[in-house]
């Protein structure tokens, strides 16, 4: 948005359309000349995929739809028809299905990226916030979704998870019990839980789509962030999107598939679990409830707290604590690259992450629980201490004067360098 | 296939005159199943019912290793092991205690070839079935994800050159020192 049209309409009906609704004008402004820092790294490429993510998961899930029946009674074997008697339904529920993870593996990129990248300090603080949201809107539906095969641990995730709100009878006697039995549409887990399950998760994708719009509409306010954190100065900094990001985007798109199709192809059921290839049982519950591998961290947080109402407090704490990273980090400088301290502790951090996953798997005793209540306190201490404190007393690496500068290598000559002061108007 | 599916007798309908009725197979109908209803299952079965196998296969950790373990792993119980009634000692079943009857034993059915009648190869047999009845399209899956990979992995590499060459262009066109 912060730079001048240079769309010219070259047909005449292009130039009645532009004078009544100029989208064409907005695209052309938005993704072909749109400047974007020359510098960005593959890290990148990912909200590109994620478009596609998204698209993906809305064809896929469409067609499913058609075939699907949201009854308990018939779910597990609709899946099983649309498998064996729909045409080329086993391509497109493993399509679905692989699809879900993969974009789990892309939006974890995407936001441990816009964490080391400080891509959430201002002016982007809305850009992160939206991106959190939906972030918080994929978890819900993915684990719709998941419900949706019927299959023994579609069945007891729905339950355990639902149940997690009964906690609330800890605070008001009655409230979690009633709530719970509001969203069951009944006195346990059954048709009416499955067809809401079903409404909601054909909705949530939408909205999703709703908020990505947002976040790019916020996004191309300020512009890209880049590998060095250093605001863009002169139009030289910057290139436009169209060639230069379209195809490099486009390589990554192509490579990211590359490894998606291997896996529907050949290992389709790797991330999934094997119990959910059997119907639900209500009266048998399976010795291990785990849920999908994207929501192990979390599921390691709240089974780290002995007080069911305080790890669902947890639960819930790890994403709300995101909503506030803007306000939490004190540093000046954007880019982790020249953070020589808070480095170390992104690095853990991340490490810490991954541990929870493993630990999310395991059972929650002996060492594995005392691991997971370690790897918690580093998860919100990173957040409400280190965050904070790193950023007030860490001495920042100095950082290249321009991103020209970190381009070439070496300081631009003084008559050449743009006039700082002019930096608004030049880039727009 | 055909023949295999007119061997047995399918109920149908109701026809016009609302009454169920017997005809041959087709190889569209399902297996017919062995037990009217669960209860009848589990009553011939001390209690267990037995599971639907169209999907087993998928089901188990391990897959149709796990399926030819349990039809092998049929073994004289330690001395030591008290079995519940009913039960048969199992090496490879969770808890060792299995309500299925060894359902398999050396020269029950006849190979076509010379092949060994053995407790062995009927297991392997059965358990490579159940694969396929589990996964019937992982030929197909496989064959067309060749072709797939091969596809991406191509315009992967032509998609890299692409970009190489554009970028190519960037410090011509777009002169990083431009104010
Ligand atoms: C469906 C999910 C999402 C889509 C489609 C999406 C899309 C995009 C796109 C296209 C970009 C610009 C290209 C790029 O920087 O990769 C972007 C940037 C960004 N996204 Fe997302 N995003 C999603 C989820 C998230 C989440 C969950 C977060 C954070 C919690 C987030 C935070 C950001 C930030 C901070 C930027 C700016 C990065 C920068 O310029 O340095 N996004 N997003
Ligand atoms: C954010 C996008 C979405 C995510 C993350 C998602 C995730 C999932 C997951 C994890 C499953 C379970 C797959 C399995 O193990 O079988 C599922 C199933 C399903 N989804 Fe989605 N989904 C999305 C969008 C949609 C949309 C837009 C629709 C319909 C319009 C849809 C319709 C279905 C149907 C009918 C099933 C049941 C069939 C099956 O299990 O394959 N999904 N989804």
């Amino acid at each position: 948005m912060g730079h001048a049209s240079t769309y010219e309409p070259k047909t005449k009906l292009g130039m009645w359309f532009d004078e009544r609704l100029p989208v064409a004008r907005m695209m052309h402004g938005q993704f072909v000349e749109y400047p974007t820092p020359r510098n960005l790294n593959y890290w990148w490429t990912f909200g590109g995929i994620l478009v596609v993510c998204l698209a993906i998961q809305i064809v896929t899930g469409i067609v499913l739809a058609m075939h699907y029946i949201a009854s308990p009674d018939e779910a597990f074997n609709s899946v099983e028809f649309i498998m064996r008697d729909v045409n080329w339904g086993w391509f497109l529920r493993y399509t679905h299905a692989v699809g879900a993870s993969m974009f789990f593996v892309a939006v974890y990129i995407h936001t441990f990226r816009g964490l080391y990248y400080g891509s959430y300090k201002a002016p982007r603080e809305i850009l992160w916030m939206l991106g959190v949201l939906i972030l918080l809107l994929m978890i819900i539906t993915a684990f719709m979704g998941y419900s949706l095969p019927w299959g023994q641990m579609s069945f007891w995730a729905v339950t355990v998870i639902t149940n997690l709100f009964s906690s609330l009878d800890m605070v008001v006697p009655g409230l979690g019990t009633s709530l719970v039995q509001w969203i069951w549409g009944g006195y346990s887990v059954g048709g009416p839980t499955l067809t809401r399950l079903f409404a909601l998760h054909y909705l949530l994708p939408f909205v999703i789509a709703g908020v990505v719009m947002l976040h790019i509409w916020a996004l191309h306010m300020p512009g890209n962030n880049n590998p060095t954190g250093i605001d863009v100065k002169t139009r030289g900094d910057t290139v436009p999107f169209h060639p230069y990001y379209t195809i490099k985007d486009g390589f990554a798109l192509v490579v990211f598939l590359l490894v998606f199709f291997a896996i529907v192809f050949y290992a389709p059921n790797w991330l999934g679990h094997p119990d959910n290839y059997v119907p639900a049982d209500p009266l048998q519950t399976p010795p291990h409830i785990v849920p999908e591998w994207y929501f192990l961290p979390f599921y390691a947080i709240l089974r780290a707290i002995p007080n069911k109402l305080l790890g669902v407090i947890a639960l819930f704490g790890a994403i709300a604590i995101l909503f506030f990273v803007p306000w939490l980090d004190r540093s000046k400088v954007r880019s982790t690259s020249y953070r020589p301290i808070f480095r170390w502790f992104f690095w853990l951090f991340v490490l810490d992450c991954l541990m929870l996953g493993y630990l999310g798997a395991q059972m929650p005793e002996g060492i594995y629980l005392i691991l997971s209540q370690l790897g918690t306190l580093y998860y919100f201490g990173f957040f409400l201490l280190i965050m904070p404190l790193v950023g007030i007393f860490e001495t920042p690496r100095p950082r290249p004067g321009s991103i020209t500068e970190s381009v070439l290598g070496r300081p631009l000559p003084p008559d050449r360098t743009a006039n700082p002061a002019a930096r608004p108007e030049v880039v727009k | 296939m055909k023949a295999l599916a007119e061997s047995a007798q399918v109920t149908d309908g109701p026809n016009d005159k609302g009454e169920m009725f017997k005809r041959p197979g087709r190889p569209s109908d399902r297996f017919p199943a062995p037990f009217p209803n669960e209860e009848a299952a589990r009553a011939a079965n001390g209690g267990s019912h037995p599971p639907d196998l169209s999907v087993i296969a998928k089901a188990r950790e391990g897959g149709p290793d796990y399926i030819y373990s349990v039809l092998t792993g049929y073994k004289d119980k330690p001395g030591d092991m008290e079995m519940a009634p009913g039960m048969h000692y199992n090496t490879a079943f969770p808890g060792h205690q299995i309500a299925m009857p060894p359902p398999l034993a050396d020269g029950v059915v006849p190979y076509t070839d010379d092949t060994e009648q053995t407790v062995d190869n009927y297991a392997k047999d059965v358990s490579a079935f159940l694969m396929w009845t589990a996964e019937p399209k992982l030929e197909q899956r496989h064959m067309l994800g060749h072709r797939v990979i091969i596809f991406l992995f191509v315009f992967a590499i032509i998609m890299f050159l692409a970009k190489k060459a554009v970028w190519k262009r960037v410090n011509k066109d777009h002169p990083p020192t431009e104010a």
